[in-house]
C-alpha cells in the first residue's frame, strides 16, 4: 500500500497538476504539483478568482505535507492543493506576493515545523517565544506515517491537468 | 557593580518592536497599543508607527493567548478533545463544537438523527446571538458608549439562562457528541426559547433607535475603515467583515450543511465596505437567527438526540477530511487527518478572526488613531481564536 | 452640502440623541435586574441543568455506599485526567478492616479478594465540566453537584475526596432524619 501510494504522488511532472479523487474529503477538487510550480499554480488561481482560505502543513514519513485551501465565494466550491517536500528539504516559496494573506499562515506553518518560507518579507515566529527555538507539531521518528496510510485517496490519480488549463 | 548608563539599556524595545522598526526616521512615533489595552478585547498587541495622529504602519503582535490546541489535539483522544473546542472561541464555541463534531462525523461515515440536527441549530444561534449581542456592546464600549453593554448582557443573560439548563455551561460549552449531542431539549427549553424570541424582537428595534440610529455613533462609523473585495479575497476574510462588502458568502446559504437548506432565511450583505456595514450585517443577523430559531422549533422532528449506536470512543478510519461551518465570525475549518488510531494524526482550526485580523495593517495604514479602535472593534476579533 | 439639507441633518442628528435619553430614562425608573451577591444568591431554579463538579450517587438503599462498580473508566475518559480512584482488595470471607494483604494471599487465592474502593480523588483544579465521565459510567454513579459558590486560598482546598464526601452527607441526612423518625415513632 505505501509504495504504491507514493509512487504514484511522486509522479508528476513539472508544468502538470495532479487531480486526485476527492472522496468524501470535502473538496471540489485537489491537486497534487510539484514544489517548483507551486507560484505558477497559484498565480493561475488568483486570476480564477478564488480565495485563499488557509494554509496548512503536517510532518509525515517522506517529509512535509504543505496543504493550501482555497475557496470560491460565488458557490462555496473549495479546492485544495497540496505539496510534497521530501529529502529533507524544509524550504519552499513564499505565496505572499501573490496573496498577501499568507503572509501569516506561513509564519505559522514557520513556527510549528520550522519550515522556511522564500521570499517572506517577515519570517518570525508569529505566536511562539521568539527566544525559544521549538517546533511543537514534529512528530516523532516512529510517529510519523506514510503518506498513503493517511490519505487514501492521495492513491487514486485521476487525470493529469496542465497548468495553464487549470481554470476550465 | 550595576551599569546604569544610558547606553547599557536596551531602548529599542522588545523583540518585536526592534523587528518592526530599527531605525525609526525623526518625527515618527512608534507606539505600542496592548497588550492590556482594552480595545483590544484580550491580550492583542498592535505595534503602530504614527506620524501625529495617523497611521503609517501597523503590526499586530499574536501569541499572548497561544495554547497550542493543535498540539492537544495529537495527544488527546478524540473525545478528550471535545472540551478544548469550547476554549478556542468563547465567543461562538457551539460552533467550534460543530465544526469539530462534524469533520469526525464526516470521517466515519455517521448520520446525525434528524432530532439532534434541529437541536444543533437551535442552539447554535442562540449562541450566535449572544455572541453578536456581546460583540454589539463591546464595541460600543470602544467607541466611547458605555450603557449598550448593560443592556446587552441583560438579554444575554437569558440566553446564557436557557443554554445552561441544556448543556450545562454558560459559556465554555461542550454540549455536541459524535453522532447528536450530549442530552434531549424538553418543553420548557421550547417555552423558554419561544418567549425569548418575542422578547428579542422589540429589543433589537429598540437597540437600533437607541444606537444605530444616533449620531454621535454614526459618525464613528460611516466611512471608516473601507475593505475592498479584493484584499477580502486575497486575506481570505470570511462573515461579517465579508458581507459588510457586499458579497452574500455564508456557509449555511452558500455550501447548507446539517438542516440549513431546509430553513428560510436571508443572508443580509450591504455593500458599504466600511465599519458601519459590518455592523449592520450583524444587526441584521440577530433578527435572521431569530427566524431560523423559530422555524426550527416549529419543524423539531420527534426522535433520537443522538445516534444509538454512535460510538463513545471513536476510531474513524483513516483519511482526509476539511469540514466549514459558519461561526459568528465567519467560516471556522477543522481539516483533520487520521492514521485510523484514536489519536488525531493532525488537526488544524481554521480560525476566521486569523484571517480578518490579517487584513488589518492594510486597512488601518493613513487612518486616525483613534479610528483604527473603531475598525478592530469592527473586525469582531475573539483573541483566544486568533492565538488558538 | 446646501443649507437646508445642512439644518435638516443637524435636526435629524438632535432629535437621535433625545430618542437615545428617552429608552435610557425609561430604563432608568426599571427595577434591578442584578443579584447583589453576597447578600442575595441566585435562586435555585436559575440553577437547573448547573453544573458544579462531579460527586458520586449512592446506591437507593445504602446512602452511605456509591455505586461505583470500579471500573475505572471514568479515569480513563477525563480529558484532564482529575480522577484517580483508590482501591484496595480486601479478602470475602475473613473481612479483615486494615485491607493490608500479603504478596502471597493474592497470588493464591485470587478470586476470593474483593476490589473495595477507599477513596475517589477529584482534582477540580483541572477540571473542564465537559461531562463526559458523567456520560461514560456505565452504573451512572456519578453526577454534577450544584456547589456553586467556591472559593478557596489554596490549590489543595479543591482537591476532594468525593467519597468521604459522600459520607460526610449522608451522614449529615441521616443524623437529621433518626431525630424526625424518633419523635414520630
Ligand atoms: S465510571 Fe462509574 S463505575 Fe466506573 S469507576 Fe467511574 S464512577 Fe465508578
Ligand atoms: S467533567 Fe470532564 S474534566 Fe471534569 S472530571 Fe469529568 S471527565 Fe474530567
Amino acid at each position: 500500500m505505501t509504495k504504491e501510494g507514493l509512487g504514484h504522488v511522486l509522479e508528476v511532472k513539472p508544468g502538470f497538476c495532479a487531480l486526485l479523487a476527492t472522496g468524501k474529503v470535502g473538496y471540489k477538487k485537489q491537486l497534487f504539483i510539484l514544489p517548483d510550480d507551486l507560484l505558477n499554480v497559484v498565480k493561475h488561481l488568483d486570476e480564477c478568482g478564488y480565495a485563499l482560505e488557509n494554509i496548512t502543513a503536517l510532518e509525515i514519513e517522506e517529509g512535509f505535507l504543505l496543504v493550501y485551501h482555497f475557496n470560491q465565494w460565488n458557490n462555496g466550491e473549495k479546492l485544495a492543493l497540496k505539496v510534497l517536500l521530501t529529502d529533507g528539504v524544509k524550504e519552499i516559496d513564499s505565496i505572499s506576493d501573490v496573496y498577501p494573506g499568507a503572509l501569516w499562515h506561513e509564519r505559522e506553518c514557520f513556527d510549528f515545523f520550522g519550515i522556511v518560507f522564500k521570499n517572506h518579507s517577515n519570517l518570525i515566529p508569529l505566536l511562539l517565544d521568539p527566544k525559544e527555538n521549538i517546533h511543537p507539531l514534529l512528530k516523532a521518528k516512529n510517529k510519523r506515517q506514510p503518506l498513503a496510510a493517511i490519505m487514501p485517496e492521495s492513491e487514486k490519480i485521476e487525470q493529469y491537468i496542465k497548468i495553464e488549463e487549470l481554470g476550465k | 557593580m550595576l551599569d546604569t548608563t544610558l547606553d547599557s539599556l536596551d531602548l529599542r524595545g522588545d523583540f518585536y518592536t526592534r523587528n518592526f522598526q530599527p531605525h525609526p526616521s525623526e518625527n515618527r512615533l512608534i507606539l505600542n497599543m496592548g497588550p492590556q489595552h482594552p480595545s483590544t478585547h484580550g491580550v492583542l498587541r498592535v505595534i503602530l508607527e504614527i506620524d501625529g495622529e495617523y497611521i503609517v504602519r501597523a503590526e499586530p503582535v499574536l501569541g499572548y493567548i497561544h495554547r497550542m490546541h493543535e498540539r492537544m489535539a495529537e495527544v488527546k483522544r478524540y473525545e478528550q478533545y471535545l472540551p478544548n473546542l469550547g476554549r478556542i472561541d468563547y465567543l461562538h464555541a457551539l460552533a467550534w463544537n460543530w465544526a469539530y463534531v462534524g469533520a469526525v462525523e464526516r470521517l466515519m461515515g455517521l448520520e446525525v438523527p434528524k432530532r439532534a440536527e434541529y437541536i444543533r441549530v437551535i442552539t447554535c444561534e442562540l449562541n450566535r446571538i449572544s455572541s453578536h449581542l456581546l460583540w454589539w456592546g463591546a464595541y460600543l464600549l470602544d467607541l466611547g458608549a458605555f450603557t449598550p453593554i448593560m443592556y446587552a448582557f441583560a438579554d444575554r443573560e437569558i440566553i446564557m439562562d436557557i443554554l445552561q439548563r441544556i448543556t450545562g455551561s454558560r459559556l465554555t460549552y461542550c454540549y455536541y457528541r459524535f453522532g447528536g449531542v450530549s442530552q434531549d431539549i424538553d418543553d420548557k427549553f421550547i417555552e423558554q426559547t419561544k418567549e425569548l424570541c418575542k422578547y428579542l424582537r422589540p429589543r433589537l428595534k429598540m437597540y437600533k433607535d437607541f444606537v444605530t440610529d444616533n449620531i454621535i455613533f454614526r459618525k464613528r462609523v460611516e466611512g471608516i475603515g473601507i475593505i475592498e473585495t479584493e484584499i477580502l479575497r486575497k486575506y481570505g476574510a470570511t462573515g461579517p467583515v465579508l458581507r459588510g462588502s457586499g458579497i452574500a458568502y455564508d456557509v449555511r446559504k452558500t455550501k447548507p450543511y446539517s438542516v440549513y437548506s431546509e430553513i428560510e432565511f436571508d443572508v443580509p450583505s450591504y455593500e458599504l465596505e466600511d465599519a458601519f456595514g459590518r455592523y449592520l450585517v450583524r444587526m441584521q443577523e440577530m433578527e435572521e437567527s431569530l427566524k431560523i430559531i423559530e422555524q426550527c422549533l416549529e419543524q423539531l422532528p420527534a426522535g433520537d438526540f443522538i445516534l444509538p449506536k454512535a460510538p463513545k470512543r471513536p476510531k474513524p478510519p483513516a483519511g482526509e477530511v476539511y469540514f466549514t461551518v459558519e461561526g459568528a465570525r465567519g467560516e471556522i475549518g477543522v481539516h483533520l487527518l487520521s492514521d485510523g488510531s484514536a489519536y488525531p494524526y493532525r488537526l488544524k482550526l481554521r480560525s476566521p478572526s486569523f484571517s480578518n485580523l490579517s487584513l488589518f495593517p492594510e486597512v488601518v495604514k493613513g487612518t486616525l488613531l483613534a479610528d483604527a479602535v473603531s475598525i478592530l472593534g469592527s473586525l469582531d476579533l475573539v483573541i483566544p481564536e486568533i492565538d488558538r | 452640502m446646501s443649507n437646508y439639507s445642512k439644518s435638516q441633518s443637524i435636526r435629524e442628528g438632535i432629535w437621535s440623541l433625545i430618542v437615545g435619553l428617552k429608552i435610557t430614562a425609561k430604563n432608568f425608573l426599571k427595577p434591578t435586574i442584578t443579584v447583589h451577591y453576597p447578600r442575595e444568591t441566585v435562586p435555585t431554579d436559575k440553577l437547573e441543568g448547573y453544573r458544579g463538579h462531579i460527586e458520586l450517587v449512592p446506591k437507593p438503599k445504602d446512602p452511605f455506599t456509591p455505586k461505583c462498580i470500579m471500573c475505572n473508566l471514568c479515569a480513563t475518559v477525563c480529558p484532564s485526567g482529575c480522577i484517580k480512584l483508590v482501591t484496595v482488595k480486601e479478602p470475602i470471607e475473613e473481612k479483615s478492616k486494615s485491607g493490608t494483604n500479603t504478596q502471597e494471599d493474592k497470588k493464591t487465592a485470587k478470586k476470593k479478594f474483593k476490589k473495595k474502593l477507599v477513596a475517589f480523588e477529584l482534582n477540580y483544579n483541572y477540571c473542564s465540566l465537559c461531562g463526559l465521565c458523567v456520560q461514560n459510567c456505565s452504573v451512572k454513579s456519578l453526577r454534577f453537584s450544584k456547589d456553586i459558590y467556591l472559593a478557596g486560598y489554596s490549590k489543595e482546598e479543591f482537591e476532594y475526596d468525593l467519597l468521604a464526601r459522600l459520607r460526610a452527607k449522608a451522614k449529615v441526612k441521616s443524623a437529621k432524619e433518626l431525630p424526625q423518625k424518633n419523635s414520630e415513632g
